[in-house]
């Protein structure tokens, strides 16, 4: 439309003898035909299949060649009302908050404690090694490690201490947890530590010199100056938390075609199950689900964007 | 200049991707060009490459490549490689040949996606003076059809039953439990001798699942499972209760190995092939599966969960669907009648360590229980008595359910309690 307009403008004959003569800049007349291709690409490629999926959400369906049958919102009431929705999306929500908890706590004494070290190029790239090993071997792990008669359990065993049911469904959703924070914390660390190497070392001289602790020099140096870092890391723990999907199968029917525990499923793993695997597909279900935790995931972005606002420090 | 020449490379760019993304939706599309007049068949596969499976039906597509001048092209791609088959084969763009079992037959069906096969039962199979349906049982014919007719043509029959090991049991091997009392015997017989009577994968739910339903769906017949997702009041029968109440007695009589719902596949099945639990409920294929773990002396062998009642026996298959908007779907069809010929189905016993679906040619040894089970049996089911169809209701309410009860949470009254109530409110969603 506005694109049109501008063409239009150029093209009428104009009024005003000298408005033809002033050339607007370079970089305003590339606007619009830098952006329309990227603008054509995304729409084609991201907004419209979200608009799809919205209008697949109203409906029953099995896929393409299968009969659409109309469900209004009832795809989404069934959602409120299903046992294993809800439970899959208050696992997806702890995972988010505990999981989020425990990484950047962990990050953050990672920060404290690296900073001074000297190899610590060298075990951050070991901290961030858990984040490539493919899911499938840490299934494989898993249950070597956490099966009753597991490694663990037989070193519990050595101490006096009674083996623990880790897979079972009390504990196997704690387990994921704590297996997504192995995995991930240490994408987090390389993340705010390239920050922390940013940090001028006459800071810290200059708060040793003032008496400051540590504490104190992680309080008001470290993280004032690393913030803008945190808060773009925090959304994408945000993004990522609520997408766990692999790291459920690799700890329960991990090499079977089965649907995983209700314990362990998370909202990603529990739209896979209505979708795939044998059985009648149920796409309208699945892409309810998907619109759900979209508007979830931009109401606690908003969210963490908000909580993590402030003046961004400059050092001049 | 350099304007133009960037805008001319960013078109050339695009139209690069374009023609990419065009033809990546058309590499599977048609048959690949022959000699003129030649038939083609084109095959996808969700066999791996490396699986039995994938090389004896390269071997029979060969033959009948020579043997019929059909130009063959066949995809051994894996489970991954096929997920998005349905959606391709809905726009036309699919193979004529695909891998269905009766586990998945609905899912297909739901989409429209098989030709209709029934035409084939009067069709010769080469060189043997039979036609398909004289080959294939009714069993094995139910277990590829639904209300609509044959949905494919099977070559291998899958069941469920529970296993053990001959060489350590010989007392099982020489009178198998016939009752659910035999059955809690022997299970307190191992554990009065200190052994583990039952290894179970218990964080797969639809293993776990196999005790209540084979209980409830061997002694009433096909249909008694499915009715439970059809109206809650189906909870309220008797033998309802009384399927819930011996997966109950299995539970608290501590039969299944320790901390059995935390562990994690394949742990408790290698366990039971290693000898450390006597017994294990599991598909057809679980021999193959614990192979290299079991020991070189085992002979296993199976026999049918003894739940009294009609003794109906389960019956599913593995097949090949005929793709309904393929390009060559009579080839496929020939194809489908020259692969059943007992010279290649051998093979999937001899080969593939599988039950093929013609009854006439002996399954291995470790299945032949099963086998004789199916052929002998007075009434027969399908896989899960068809209730896995149903996602909603099997995966989000069924299969926690059980796992509750497996688990020891629940007793045999709460599961049909909670089960009724449940499937009420499931139905009222359901709209």
């Amino acid at each position: 439309m506005a694109y049109g307009s501008l063409v239009a403008e150029t093209a009428l004959p104009s009024r005003d003898p000298y408005r033809g003569k002033v050339l607007r800049p370079a970089r305003e007349r590339a606007f619009w035909p830098f952006l329309l291709p990227a603008l054509a690409l995304y729409t084609l490629l991201f907004v419209l299949p979200s608009f799809y999926g919205v209008w697949v959400s109203l409906y029953r369906w099995a896929g393409p060649g299968a009969e659409m049958e109309w469900r209004g919102l009832r795809n989404y009431q069934a959602l409120l009302r299903s046992d294993a929705f809800l439970q899959s999306f208050a696992n997806t929500f702890l995972l988010a908050v505990a999981g989020g908890a425990l990484v950047f706590g962990i990050t953050f004494l990672s920060m404290m404690a690296l900073r001074h070290l000297k190899g610590r190029a060298f075990i951050r790239s070991v901290v961030f090694l858990p984040m490539i090993i493919s899911a499938i071997a840490v299934g494989a792990a898993v249950g070597f490690l956490l099966n009753p008669g597991g490694v663990v359990n037989q070193i519990l065993g050595w101490a006096g201490i009674d083996g623990l049911p880790w897979l079972g469904p009390d504990l196997v959703f704690r387990c994921v947890i704590g297996g997504l924070v192995w995995s991930s914390t240490g994408f987090y660390i390389a993340l705010m530590m390239s920050a922390v190497d940013g940090i001028p070392p006459h800071l810290y001289e200059d708060a040793v010199l003032g008496g400051a602790t540590k504490w104190e020099q992680f309080r008001h140096i470290t993280l004032p100056l690393t913030w803008d870092v945190f808060a773009v890391a925090a959304v994408l723990w945000v993004v990522n938390s609520l997408k766990v999907f692999e790291i459920v199968i690799a700890f329960t029917t991990g090499g079977t075609p089965g649907a995983p525990p209700l314990q362990a499923r998370t909202v990603a793993v529990q739209q896979y199950t209505v979708i795939t695997g044998g059985g009648v597909p149920e796409l309208g279900s699945g892409a309810a689900m998907g619109v759900v935790v979209t508007l979830i995931t931009i109401v606690l972005i908003v969210l963490v964007r908000r909580i993590t606002r402030r003046e961004s420090v400059e050092l001049s | 200049m350099t304007n133009v020449l960037s805008r001319t490379a960013a078109l050339v760019a695009v139209g690069a991707l374009a023609f990419g993304v065009a033809a990546c939706g058309n590499k599977n599309s048609g048959a690949p060009a022959g000699q003129a007049g030649q038939k083609s068949l084109v095959y996808r596969s969700s066999w791996g490459e490396q699986e039995p499976q994938a090389k004896i039906f390269k071997a029979i597509l060969d033959d009948f490549a020579k043997q019929n001048n059909v130009k063959v092209d066949a995809k051994f791609v894996g489970r991954k490689g096929t997920e998005n088959l349905p959606t391709e084969m809905a726009a036309g763009q699919g193979p004529d040949l695909f891998d269905v079992a009766t586990d998945n037959l609905p899912g297909w069906r739901a989409q429209n996606l098989n030709a209709p096969l029934d035409d084939l039962l009067t069709k010769q199979v080469p060189g043997e003076g039979k036609t398909v349906g004289d080959v294939l049982p009714d069993s094995v014919r139910q277990a590829a059809s639904d209300d609509k007719g044959m949905g494919f043509v099977p070559h291998t029959v899958i069941s469920t039953a529970v296993w053990y090991d001959a060489a350590k049991h010989p007392g099982l091997a020489a009178s198998p439990p016939r009752s659910w009392e035999d059955l809690i015997a022997f299970l307190d017989k191992e554990k009065a001798d200190g052994r583990t009577g039952i290894g179970q994968d218990g964080t797969i739910p639809f293993y776990n699942v196999y005790w209540f339903y084979s209980a409830l769906v061997r002694a009433n017949g096909a249909g008694s499972l499915l009715a439970l997702s059809k109206d809650a009041a189906a909870w309220d029968k008797p033998e309802v209760l009384a399927a819930a109440k011996q997966v109950e007695q299995l539970t608290k009589g501590g039969y299944f190995q320790k901390d059995h719902m935390a562990t994690k596949y394949p742990a408790a099945q290698d366990d039971w092939a290693q000898g450390n639990s006597s017994l294990n409920i599991n598909g057809t294929w679980l021999a193959s599966e614990v192979k290299t773990k079991t020991p070189a002396g085992a002979k296993i062998r199976s026999f049918q969960l003894p739940a009294g009642g009609k003794n109906s026996v389960e019956v599913g298959a593995l097949g090949w669907g005929v793709n309904v908007k393929g390009k060559n779907v009579e080839t496929a069809k020939e194809f489908l009648a020259f692969a059943l010929q007992s010279k290649y189905l051998g093979r999937i016993s001899t080969e593939a360590l599988n039950i093929p679906s013609r009854p006439d040619i002996p399954a291995p040894d470790f299945l032949a229980d099963v086998q004789k089970a199916i052929s002998e049996a007075p009434a027969v089911h399908k896989t899960y008595d068809t209730l896995a169809a149903d996602k909603s209701y099997w995966v989000d309410l069924l299969l926690p359910l059980d796992d509750q009860l497996m688990a020891g949470k629940i007793d045999a009254a709460e599961f049909v309690a909670q089960g009724k109530k449940k499937t009420a409110d499931y139905l009222a969603n359901k709209g």
